[in-house]
């Protein structure tokens, strides 16, 4: 007798037998899906396509098993859900999900089931011939019973389903750790990116002389070194700093600047913006010391929003005449260069294109008779010596005055009045580096080259001729208060003289300082615009001087020519 | 660097500007190392002969202060710092140093600019070092002929000489920034946009064929 496995389905009076040989069964599916052995109802949505799983666990003694496939309603037997797998005894009530199809399970040992074929639909399983359940007929009707061939050998249905669903889970494990490391790696980012954060320093000048605007404006001027104030930015923060503008104003006298820009200022990164102020020529016209403010505007967007800051910066300029020798801190001053550190300033005192300088130079001309172009060592001594004739016999004179010691914030040095070339040439007396710049003037406007040596509580001029012939003077001998002799002027050898002795015991010494006049100005440090003269007026004072002072010719002895110096003479002594 | 030898040596060397109608020769060579934010290392190293080596002593070589502050002025385009000096009088080459801060500006996308000075000229490019040189008077009769070198950092790139807005020359090269920070952007986003599709697909494009 051929033990067979029959299923019946039942529901509402409708009954529909399933069986299979035992002997050839491995396993059978239940579900919706047209590849199961036992099919239910498409439209039955309690049931999922691949529900449950009937197999033979064991052959002696026979047990057959019921396997749920993870179906969405559950598998019951005899009214309870099962987990898992449960062994079937004959009798037992399968249905599957609440409210779904029932089948009652048995074990028979006979077929009483004829052999269904024409009609049914067969499907092409491989290996196996499956009968499908046809339709269920209309109520009341009894079903025909369906007799299935062998359905062996089984379909490996159940183990293609576990496998997608595996990579479908896989996938999705994937997929989320995806998003869990970029959810970290942002979140790192946001740790190191954070947000910009400028920090800055602003560096100012305490102190403008008038009279020297035009370098502070030069960023060329002596390779840039009296810049009026610096600003240095730093990116302290993680993230970028954008659209960085600096500005400047000088309330009455500087309107705001156009602003200097940093597009982006990376972290970690120093932008420096130097200001170099394009003072106007007003400044000429201050007389003594007048306080100012710099402001100084911060503009940036450091990713949190605009910001806005501006600081403000105390200086004061000096008056068109006065003149610091320094501008560095006392603390920091150990030698003359530091304590004399704005000297080269002192070239633009020397306006050898002021008006005033050049009707002087027309006199001392005319009344010479002339001279020649500054080529050489006769063209040099024809200019020098007239030049210092025309003085004594203006009358002009020396009036010693020392500087006044000053201090503004932590600089102390020596501020002394220094008036333009033109000033002396209407007061008709000056001060040793006034006369010295004076001569410096009417030199350079003779086509010489022309220098400023400053030695400790005194200055005189060197002119050098175009072969390199040069020649210092003492410029003070005019008169005054030269030598102790007041009123007297010295001879034109004695001048020379005691210009070159001077030199020579100083060249070479640290507390020397010679400027080169035109190497400065071609450095930038340029003479101020001046206003004009009435060129009349002063041609008509320098004749009336004159006139009234006599031409006091310095007769200069014979055989007692100039010491004239040539170049080597002066390198190597 | 503008003009710092030739200021500093015009004052050094005034006395001797009175007299020379010889022409003297000095020879400086700079280089300026950036690194890719900008900061560096200067160094200046002047060869001199026996009576310019004697005049930078009597200037500078007991007053090395002295040269911070004066060479400070003149690098006034940077926030300079670490100075030092080392003369070897053996063969009267005085060497200068220091490090700065604000060498360059960066322009945004990755573009850096540098600003040539006006006095230096050529400009042959060997990877990322520039070469310059040029001569230039010192002082009456004294020339200094500057060899300069420019190196740039290393995986600077798309380098061009041009002109700035205000009509200075400037070089420009092209270097990655953003480090760390940009590459945690990135692979973040890639990976959500990553995680997200495959899940999604998971979700919706695979559906269980059992059910």
């Amino acid at each position: 007798m051929e033990l067979r496995a029959v299923l019946s389905y039942l529901r509402e009076g409708i009954s529909t037998k399933d069986e299979f040989p035992i002997a050839s069964l491995v396993e059978l599916t239940l579900g919706r899906d047209p590849s199961c052995q036992i099919r239910c109802d498409e439209r039955d949505e309690s049931a999922s396509r691949r529900h449950a799983r009937l197999s033979v666990g064991r052959r002696d003694p026979l047990e057959i098993v019921l396997t749920d496939l993870n179906s969405r309603n559950g598998t019951f037997v005899n009214g309870q859900r099962i987990q898992g797998s449960v062994k079937l005894s004959s009798g037992d009530r399968i249905q599957l999900g609440a409210g779904g199809p029932v089948y009652q399970f048995e074990i028979a040992g006979q077929s009483e089931t004829k052999v269904v074929t024409p009609t049914a639909q067969v499907m092409d399983v491989p290996a196996a011939t499956v009968v499908v359940p046809v339709p269920p007929p209309p109520p009341q009707a009894v079903a025909p019973q369906q007799t299935f061939d062998v359905p062996a050998p089984p379909r490996p249905a159940a183990p293609a389903v576990g496998s997608a669903l595996s990579a479908r889970r896989t996938l999705m494990y994937i997929g989320l750790g995806l998003m869990a490391l970029g959810a970290a790696a942002l979140g790192a980012y946001a740790l190191v990116r954070g947000h910009g954060s400028l920090s800055y320093k602003v560096y100012h000048q305490r102190t403008v002389m008038s009279v020297a605007y035009k370098a502070y404006g030069n960023p060329e001027a002596v390779g840039g070194r009296y810049w009026f104030a610096r600003t240095v930015l730093q990116n302290t923060g993680k993230g970028v700093v954008k659209n960085v503008h600096v500005s400047y104003q000088i309330p009455g006298f500087m309107t705001w600047t156009t602003p200097d820009e940093a597009p982006e200022v990376l972290p970690n990164q120093t932008v420096v913006f130097v200001y170099y102020p394009k003072f106007p020529s007003k400044l000429t016209e201050l007389r003594s010391r007048t306080p100012a403010v710099l402001e100084v505007k911060i503009e940036y967007d450091d990713g949190t929003g605009h910001q806005e800051h501006i600081e403000k910066r105390e200086f004061e300029f000096f008056g068109v005449n006065e003149f610091a020798y320094g501008s560095m801190p006392a603390s920091e001053v150990v030698s003359r260069s530091d304590a004399e550190n704005n000297n080269p300033l002192l070239a633009a005192y020397v306006t050898d294109e002021d008006q005033a300088v050049k009707t002087f130079y027309a006199k001392v001309a005319e009344v010479s008779g002339g001279f020649g172009t500054g080529a050489n060592e006769k063209d040099l001594l024809q200019f020098m010596k007239s030049t210092y004739n025309y003085m004594v016999s203006l009358g002009m004179t020396y009036s010693g005055a020392k500087g006044v010691p000053d201090e503004t914030g932590d600089v102390k040095t020596l501020v002394q009045s220094i008036r333009l070339p033109r000033d002396l040439i209407y007061g008709n007396s000056g001060l040793c580096v006034e006369l010295a710049i004076l001569w410096a003037a009417l030199g350079q406007g003779a086509g010489l080259k022309t220098f400023l040596v400053l030695i400790p509580g005194h200055a005189f001029p060197v002119l050098q001729a175009q072969d390199g012939t040069t020649i210092p003077i003492e410029s003070t001998a005019i008169g005054g208060s030269f030598g102790g002799n007041l009123g007297k002027a010295a001879s034109w050898d004695q001048a020379i003289e005691s210009a070159s002795k001077t030199l020579k015991e100083n060249r070479g010494k640290p507390t020397t300082d010679i400027l080169d006049v035109r190497e400065l100005q071609g450095m930038g440090i340029r003479p101020p615009e001046l206003s004009e003269i009435n060129r009349a007026e002063l041609v008509k004072m320098l004749d009336d001087r004159r006139a009234k002072h006599g031409p006091r010719v310095v007769v200069v002895p014979p055989r007692q020519q100039p010491v004239v110096y040539r170049w080597w003479w002066w390198r190597r002594r | 660097m503008r003009r710092i030898p030739l200021i500093l040596l015009s004052i050094a060397f005034a006395a001797a500007a009175l007299a020379a109608p010889q022409l003297e020769t000095i020879n400086i060579d700079q280089t300026l190392t950036v690194d890719p934010v900008g900061d560096g290392v200067l160094t200046l190293k002047l060869t001199l002969d026996g009576e310019q080596f004697q005049m930078w002593q009597q200037k500078y070589g007991q007053n090395a202060s002295l040269l911070k502050r004066d060479m400070s002025q003149y690098v006034s385009q940077y926030e300079a710092y670490g100075w030092d000096m080392q003369e070897n009088q053996m063969d009267r080459i005085v060497t200068v140093t220091c490090k700065f801060k604000g060498g360059m500006l960066y322009r945004g996308g990755g573009i850096f600019e540098f600003r040539v000075p006006k006095a230096w000229r050529g400009g042959t490019r060997h990877d990322n070092t520039y070469l310059f040189n040029f001569v230039q008077p010192v002082a009456d009769g004294v020339v200094s002929q500057n060899n300069v070198t420019l190196i740039l950092p290393a995986a600077a790139s798309d380098f061009s000489d041009d002109k700035s807005e205000t009509g200075d020359r400037v070089i420009r090269y092209h270097l990655p920034v953003g480090g760390m920070g940009a590459w945690l952007l990135w692979v973040g986003l890639a990976a959500l946009v990553a995680g997200a599709g495959v899940t999604a697909f998971a979700e919706w494009g695979m559906k269980a064929p059992a059910r």
